[in-house]
């Protein structure tokens, strides 16, 4: 008797045990589609990731005389991730850049608050803070962006909280609001903009998923908005075996959040989008 | 955050308005516009002639003499009029003299 009861009260444990366990793989990897997914690197794994985005498919830059945009290279980024914790990743890279902001080195540091468990907790939370600055020489005329009368003005930064839901297999939803400041920029735009945005991924097939990644900026003054677009991106997600390949069409140019939150500037009514992959390894150390 | 800096590009200045928005040229609108036509013909201020001493075929010759110029295209009081014995240059013309002066007298 006395047997069987502690059998039953094993059982109990292991089953709620069972019950609460994390639900993985939300998203293939860090990134939704550019932005932060609230996906984490394991523990103790080192990521290297290679980033690309090609020219403009079509409109003025693109079409056949560039070969839809295979010929030109808009931003590359190069970058070392690693997972100190299993709840909190710091990265490190280099960017091509977007036009005056060019040579860009990033930095981020991601802490995951909470995480979706099979009962109780419902939803992922996660903190992303990262900071980017161009070092390349600043230019002389004092009316242009990237002339940074002092050292400090090459800084931005971005904080974001990205809230996230499995609601099954085939479906996962994410918001995300954010905060990005730049220490320097035109006499007309704010230093400070105010971004919310919403990700998600749809898996279609066994095989095909559907990616869709979307941020809008809040408080652009009313003077340049014209000059200046939210960044749309649009994937198509391919799994085999173990590997996720993720086909990215964006209207962003850059592929670092500080730089293609405040400065996208291509339309995708214009024909101003592109290509993007990205190449990930993960090394366990 | 106490690296979070609220700095701005400078302004930039409105470019300039007025009968003098536009760079004159000097090989394309005064020398063929108002020095061979008015001022350099033969007997005149050519090379062959020169004039009162004042010999105005290149830019050289013309920048280092412009104020006179002026003075005398604009018929100011105690200059020689100019074109001599012919009708004063049409305003626009002197106007362009005067823009391509106050524009640092280029050789463009």
């Amino acid at each position: 008797m006395k047997k069987n009861y502690l059998l039953f009260l094993f059982t109990i444990i292991y089953a709620t045990g069972f019950a609460q366990e994390p639900v993985l793989e939300s998203f293939s990897g860090t990134r939704v589609l550019s932005n932060h997914s609230i996906e984490m690197l394991p523990k103790r794994s080192l990521e290297f990731r290679v980033s690309h985005k090609f020219g403009d498919i079509s409109g003025d830059a693109g079409g056949l005389n560039n070969f839809f945009g295979f010929d030109n290279l808009a931003d590359v980024r190069i970058a070392f991730e690693y997972g100190i914790l299993d709840d909190l990743d710091i990265g490190i890279g280099r960017n091509k850049g977007v036009g005056l902001i060019s040579g860009v080195v990033d930095g981020y540091a991601k802490y995951r608050i909470l995480q979706q468990k099979t009962t109780g907790m419902p939803v992922n939370l996660v903190f992303v803070s990262s900071l980017a600055l161009p070092y390349k020489a600043a230019v002389e005329d004092s009316t242009s962006v990237a002339s940074y009368p002092r050292v400090l003005n090459r800084f931005r930064f971005t904080n974001q909280i990205l809230v996230s839901r499995k609601f099954s297999d085939r479906f996962v939803l994410q918001a995300n609001v954010g905060y990005n400041h730049r220490n320097y920029v035109d006499f007309l735009d704010e230093n400070g903009l105010f971004f919310a945005g919403v990700s998600s991924r749809l898996r279609i097939t066994k095989v095909f998923g559907l990616l869709v990644e979307y941020n809008h900026v809040l408080n652009r003054p009313s003077a340049i908005a014209n000059n200046y677009q939210n960044p749309l991106s649009v994937g198509i997600e391919i799994l085999t075996g173990g590997h996720s390949f993720i086909l990215n069409f964006s209207n962003a140019r850059a592929l670092n959040e500080n730089l293609f939150i405040p400065g996208t500037t291509a339309n995708w009514l214009d024909g101003q989008f592109r290509f993007g992959f990205s190449i990930n390894r993960q090394f366990k150390l | 955050m106490s690296s979070c800096l609220k700095d701005k590009t400078v302004e930039p200045t409105p470019p300039p308005s007025g009968p003098c928005a536009d760079t004159v040229s000097f090989n394309e609108e005064l020398l063929p516009e108002i020095f061979n036509l008015s001022c350099n013909t033969s007997g005149c201020h050519d090379a062959g002639a020169g004039s009162a001493g004042y010999v105005l075929e290149t830019h050289d010759q013309i920048s280092s003499n412009a104020n006179v110029i002026f003075n005398v295209i604009n018929h100011d009081a105690g200059f020689v009029p100019m074109p001599y014995g012919g009708e004063q240059l049409a305003d626009s013309l002197i106007q362009k003299v005067d823009c391509w002066i106050q524009q640092g007298k280029l050789n463009n």
